[in-house]
């Protein structure tokens, strides 16, 4: 089977779909499990919103230089 | 090449005597195993953050990021987002939660506890010995640069090297180990930096690097390459690196989680690796766009025959007196606090995976805390005597590569099934593990570069990922065909009790009491 041929926009398609799942997942995690040991709940302590940030930068960066 | 001379070299050997004896003001803190070896539970996200990536990011990166970016272009930083950064929101949010409330010391201790003593023991001989052999390559590593940059002869500059990682290292334990990275980090970010904001200079930013270089490299500017490209096709990077390769250092990988298991709270050890992904995000502006500088700025080709040697040249061209020297101590740095890593992991995994399970069972913390030390001055006599053979491998960075690949994708399949199926079993995790390295031995075909044979074997990109997956089937068949483990053995150790049993929670708290 020759896959040569399959544009590297599908690299960045599948990237993307990759980091949006990722971002999902966190984001679907139980608030109680997220602050498991923190000292307060403070806004800035929320790890989902570290994931989507992390998530959508990397989305930014694979859509920009991923390829075509 | 010896090109480091007068201040720059003060800088350097400033640096090489200050490093140690911050490491040995860290002794006054450690009077047990758990001091030693997990920095008596006390440190804060930010410390482990850093010394995470300062961990992660060896001189090899350096040399062989810029190499790799001179030569594929964009398509090196791979390692540095595709390649780590899933990983580690993955490892935070699923893997360091199950290992923080384990009370584990070590990832193999895990897997005891959650599968059996032979998976446990296999585990942690394949880690000790790949740590070993890394340390070997380390040394080496740090053998050649010396050599290069200031002259020194290779064995002199191994032993100085081991000297002062052996210092702080086997006095002050984890805490010295963390601790100095950060130091470590700090100066490789602000050398790093400082290369970029020259090269930018010179180059007329970004803009200007990109009209430099695009015309002749048409393909370096994008992250993907197609997929007949020999070393970075995409499907390789999206399913080998990406999926398999580095969740497998990211979760599993012991010199990385045990200091996230030096945490104060599960918070911060869950944060700690967040907060290194945004470092991580960094990092390819210090190790891949020197590449690119070269790239842009050498116009005799002969001056940089080797793709290895766009760094150095960076480094002898663009840099003026003074930041040379700070530069190479990141050098240094990236390289020591890899170094220390290995070293003190590989220690923990000795001491309490076979020493403490199979020799010398119930002894005392001053015991374990002796031997702990021994073993790690012991590694650093075995890294010394082991470097020149890592020689034998056609290249430093890629000898690293293909050593991971052996365990990593099996080692994956088998922690993500102990922490995310409550079905996989003993028998499943030891067939998966054992098969899956088995896999990954006939595909790859290590052995070729070592007797000195041409190379036949497959892609470690692709190899990682049939090994994982061969892993993970053989876990799931022979799981399906043998009894369930009791629930009352893996409860709190598989995910989907945390989030439906509100009593596990008690019984975590009792494991992690429960010690060894």
């Amino acid at each position: 089977m020759d896959l040569s041929g399959i544009p590297l926009y599908w690299g960045v398609i599948v990237t993307v779909i990759l980091y949006v799942g990722i971002a999902l997942w966190a984001v679907l995690r139980p608030k109680e499990y997220i602050y498991q040991g923190a000292p307060n709940k403070s806004r800035w302590r929320d790890l989902r919103i570290w994931a989507v940030v992390l998530a959508g930068i990397q989305i930014l960066i694979h859509i920009v230089w991923g390829g075509k | 090449m010896e090109f480091i001379r007068g201040f720059d070299l003060a800088v350097i050997i400033i640096y090489l005597a200050t490093i140690p004896l911050f490491g040995i003001f860290f002794k006054r803190y450690v009077h047990s195993e758990e001091d030693y070896f997990l920095a008596g539970r006390m440190l804060p996200f930010w410390v482990i953050g850093m010394s995470l990536i300062g961990t992660n990011i060896g001189a090899y990166d350096y040399v062989g990021a810029a190499g790799g970016a001179y030569r594929f272009g964009l398509a090196q930083a791979n390692y540095e987002w595709l390649g780590a950064i899933p990983a580690m929101i993955l490892s935070a949010m699923l893997f360091i939660p199950f290992y923080w409330r384990s009370g584990a010391y070590t990832v193999p201790e895990y897997l005891g506890k959650r599968y059996s003593t032979a998976v446990r023991t296999i585990e942690a001989l394949l880690w000790f010995f790949f740590l070993a052999a890394v340390l070997g390559v380390f040394f080496w590593a740090s053998g050649i640069m010396l050599n290069t940059y200031l002259g020194w002869p290779i064995g002199l500059s191994i032993f100085i090297v081991a000297a002062i990682v052996a210092i702080y290292t086997v006095t002050g334990g984890l805490a010295a180990v963390a601790m100095t990275d950060v130091v470590q980090m700090l100066v490789m970010l602000v050398g790093g930096l400082a290369v970029m904001i020259i090269g930018f200079n010179l180059t007329g930013g970004w803009a200007g690097l990109v009209n430099m270089v695009k015309p002749l490299h048409p393909q370096h500017f994008q992250l993907f390459q197609p997929l007949d490209s020999p070393d970075f096709p995409w499907l390789g990077i999206v399913l080998g690196l990406g999926l398999v390769l580095s969740p497998a250092w990211w979760c599993c990988h012991q010199a990385i989680i045990q200091r996230t298991l030096g945490a104060k709270t599960e918070w911060d050890a869950k944060a700690s690796m967040m907060g290194a992904a945004f470092l991580k995000m960094l990092v390819p502006l210090l190790v891949v766009l020197p590449g690119f500088f070269a790239l842009a700025l050498c116009s005799d080709p002969t001056q940089i025959t080797n793709p290895d040697q766009a760094f150095p040249w960076v480094m002898r061209n663009l840099l003026p007196v003074g930041l040379s020297g700070l530069v190479f101590a990141g050098f240094i740095a990236a390289l020591l606090s890899s170094m220390d890593s290995t070293i003190n992991s590989a220690a923990a995994l000795f001491t309490r995976d076979i020493y403490q399970k199979f020799v010398v069972k119930n002894a005392s913390d001053k015991h374990y805390l002796l031997l702990g030390r021994l073993i790690t001055l012991g590694l650093v006599g075995f890294g010394i005597l082991f470097a020149p053979i890592t020689n034998r491998f056609p290249g430093i960075y890629r000898a690293m590569q293909e050593l991971l690949t052996v365990f990593q994708g099996p080692t994956f399949a088998t922690v993500l099934l102990g922490v995310a199926w409550k079905r996989a079993n003993k028998w499943g995790a030891l067939t998966g593990l054992v098969g899956g390295v088995f896999v990954s031995l006939g595909l790859q075909k290590i052995w070729e570069p070592m007797m000195g044979l041409p190379r036949t074997g497959m892609n470690f990109l692709y190899v990682a990922w049939w090994s994982f997956l061969a892993a993970l089937l053989l876990n799931v068949i022979v799981s399906l065909l043998t009894k369930p483990e009791p629930l009352e053995k893996i409860r709190g150790l598989v995910y989907g009790f945390v989030l439906e049993d509100v009593s596990t929670q008690e019984a975590l708290r009792e494991r992690a009491e429960g010690g060894k």
